[in-house]
């Protein structure tokens, strides 16, 4: 990531308050690593040009890696901020402030000598809005979020990469969960259409890689209920299934639950679906880099 | 209801806060018992925030519409702080102040201390009555945000982003990622963890492992950032490249 910034949220208190912020701005073709993409910052996927401001006076002495939120990597976490995106040749996406929690990623390498006055302005800003976040609370990091296996395909698409598909999907995938995939581009789209909605992983043993950090699992009860594992509706069926007078049915319903309600907030036992539910409807969200967990959202008070 | 954009702002800091030790709580003297209408005041060294709770029926004015005084927010001779700009307040749109409304002034530290003193002066009414115009005061000590600057060494580029902070009103401390603790890291307002760039930064990444698991906010910056966060298990680093 190189010295400027696009994409701003320009409405929030780090660009507004105490010191209301006024970059320059110039306009840069949008990109083919732009292109047919969206981001936490572009929702809609970035018109023919965007506006790229300067935080630092030129490129820096040397160069940063990048961090990147490709099409909502972690966006499901509950109260994470990208604030602005770096001017990166990866892809659309590209982190460069963000906050999650306590945590507020400054992602231009701080020099006083270094930082234009509009990214002084806004640093000092930055400072003074973490001072308000002592006891914000967040998710924890588990495992990648499925949309790393989207990666593969979307880097082929944007570069001919190839290995991806051919090698590294075949060691994120654990094997019965990828029979019959085909390591072709048509293949990857067929088994993410067929499949991502299903995957989960953090679960330990057979989710760890000591290469790829984990990998991930094809749900196959969830998959034949035609139940997307990160959906509320799917909840809801499971919880109806948890409550069934067929034996069969209500076991398979609490072995859902048990997958994804998250244990700190799980009954002992689920006897009691509709109890459990009505307690904690409003306060529950699921997320992927959690560890597939349908879990309370960090962002509320704790009860 | 019409809001001015100092208002609005305000209003998502406060919707996104924890807990905000950082404001100093005021003291505000003047406020007769029985009052329909309660005052809290704020500050940090940057901006006096008073609320301002009207009971129902109960208004307040933000501007002369003919009815009672409006109300007036300013700093005191003596006090160590000056106005810095002007007052965003909101209101009905017709010149009432109603329900809770926050008053948001600018300051700006002038004195060698850190005492604020200010004056609210304000008229309340109802449908049929005002009550006399009156004027409240607000006292207490407005502390600067204390940081604590995380570097790799304590050398001329510490020194300058220390002067920097200073400079910008921050009380500063300096450690080195090798010396940093968590108790010291949690007196402070908010922990700055500096980083040069890739392979510049100076600093073993299994010493960024270690960085104390800290209450206070951190700011994390460049490529020791990515690795702070991550060892913090934070997802927004789970998308590196």
């Amino acid at each position: 990531m190189n010295h400027q910034g696009h994409g701003l949220a320009l409405d929030h208190a780090i660009f507004r308050t105490p010191n209301a912020v006024t970059f320059a701005s110039k306009s840069a073709a949008r990109g083919k690593h732009h292109t047919g993409y969206t981001s936490p910052r572009y929702p809609n996927g970035m018109g023919e040009s965007y506006e790229l401001v300067d935080f630092e006076v030129g490129p820096p002495d040397g160069w940063n890696p990048t961090l990147v939120s490709h099409e909502g990597f972690f966006t499901d976490v509950p109260g994470f901020e990208s604030l602005a995106e770096g001017e990166s040749s990866k892809m659309l996406g590209s982190l460069s402030l963000a906050r999650q929690g306590r945590h507020f990623y400054w992602g231009y390498s701080i020099d006083p000598e270094r930082l234009t006055d509009p990214a002084e302005d806004t640093l000092e800003n930055v400072v003074r809005y973490m001072a308000t976040q002592r006891g914000a609370r967040t998710t924890p990091f588990v495992c990648d979020t499925r949309r790393s296996l989207w990666v593969y395909l979307a880097l082929f698409r944007e570069s001919g990469y190839r290995r991806g598909i051919e090698e590294h999907f075949l060691g994120k995938v654990l094997p019965e969960s990828r029979a019959g995939y085909v390591p072709t581009p048509e293949g990857l789209q067929k088994w993410l259409a067929e499949n991502l909605a299903f995957v989960f992983s953090g679960r330990g043993g057979r989710h760890a890689s000591e290469r790829y950090g984990n990998t991930f699992e094809v749900d196959v009860d969830a998959k034949a209920l035609g139940t997307p594992n990160a959906e509320r509706a799917s909840l809801e069926a499971w919880l109806h299934l948890a409550a069934s007078a067929d034996a069969a049915e209500r076991e398979l319903g609490r072995h859902l639950l048990a997958r994804y309600v998250d244990p700190a907030i799980a009954p002992a036992a689920w006897d009691a679906p509709a109890d459990w539910y009505k307690k904690w409807r409003e306060r529950i969200v699921f997320v992927d880099s959690a560890g597939f967990w349908w879990l309370e959202d960090p962002t509320l008070a704790p009860q | 209801m019409h809001r001015t954009l100092a208002t609005l702002t305000l209003t998502i800091v406060g919707a996104f806060a924890g807990d905000a030790d950082a404001q100093a709580p005021l003291t505000v003297h003047g406020v007769p018992d029985g009052a329909p209408f309660r005052v809290r005041a704020t500050a940090t060294d940057r901006e006096l925030a008073v609320t301002l709770e009207l009971d129902p029926e109960w208004h307040a004015y933000s501007r002369d519409i003919g009815g009672g005084r409006p109300v007036a927010l300013t700093l005191d001779a003596g006090s160590d702080f000056m106005a810095g700009g002007a007052l965003a307040l909101e209101d009905d749109g017709q010149g009432k102040l109603v329900g809770q409304v926050c008053l948001a002034l600018p300051i700006e530290r002038e004195g060698d201390g850190y005492e604020l003193s200010a004056t609210l002066a304000l008229q309340v009414c109802d449908a049929l009555e005002c009550l006399a115009p009156m004027k409240l005061a607000i006292k207490g000590e407005v502390s600067p945000l204390r940081v604590l600057l995380v570097v790799a060494q304590e050398d001329v580029r510490a020194e300058r982003i220390r002067a920097w902070f200073a400079a910008r009103g921050f009380a500063t401390d300096v450690t080195t990622y090798t010396t940093v603790d968590l108790a010291t890291a949690d007196v402070h307002d908010v922990v700055v963890a500096d980083s040069d760039v890739f392979q510049k930064h100076g600093v073993g990444m299994d010493v960024v492992a270690r960085f104390p698991r800290t209450a206070t906010p951190i700011v994390a910056v460049g490529f020791i950032g990515t690795q702070l966060c991550e060892a913090h298990g934070l997802a927004m680093t789970s998308g590196y490249i």
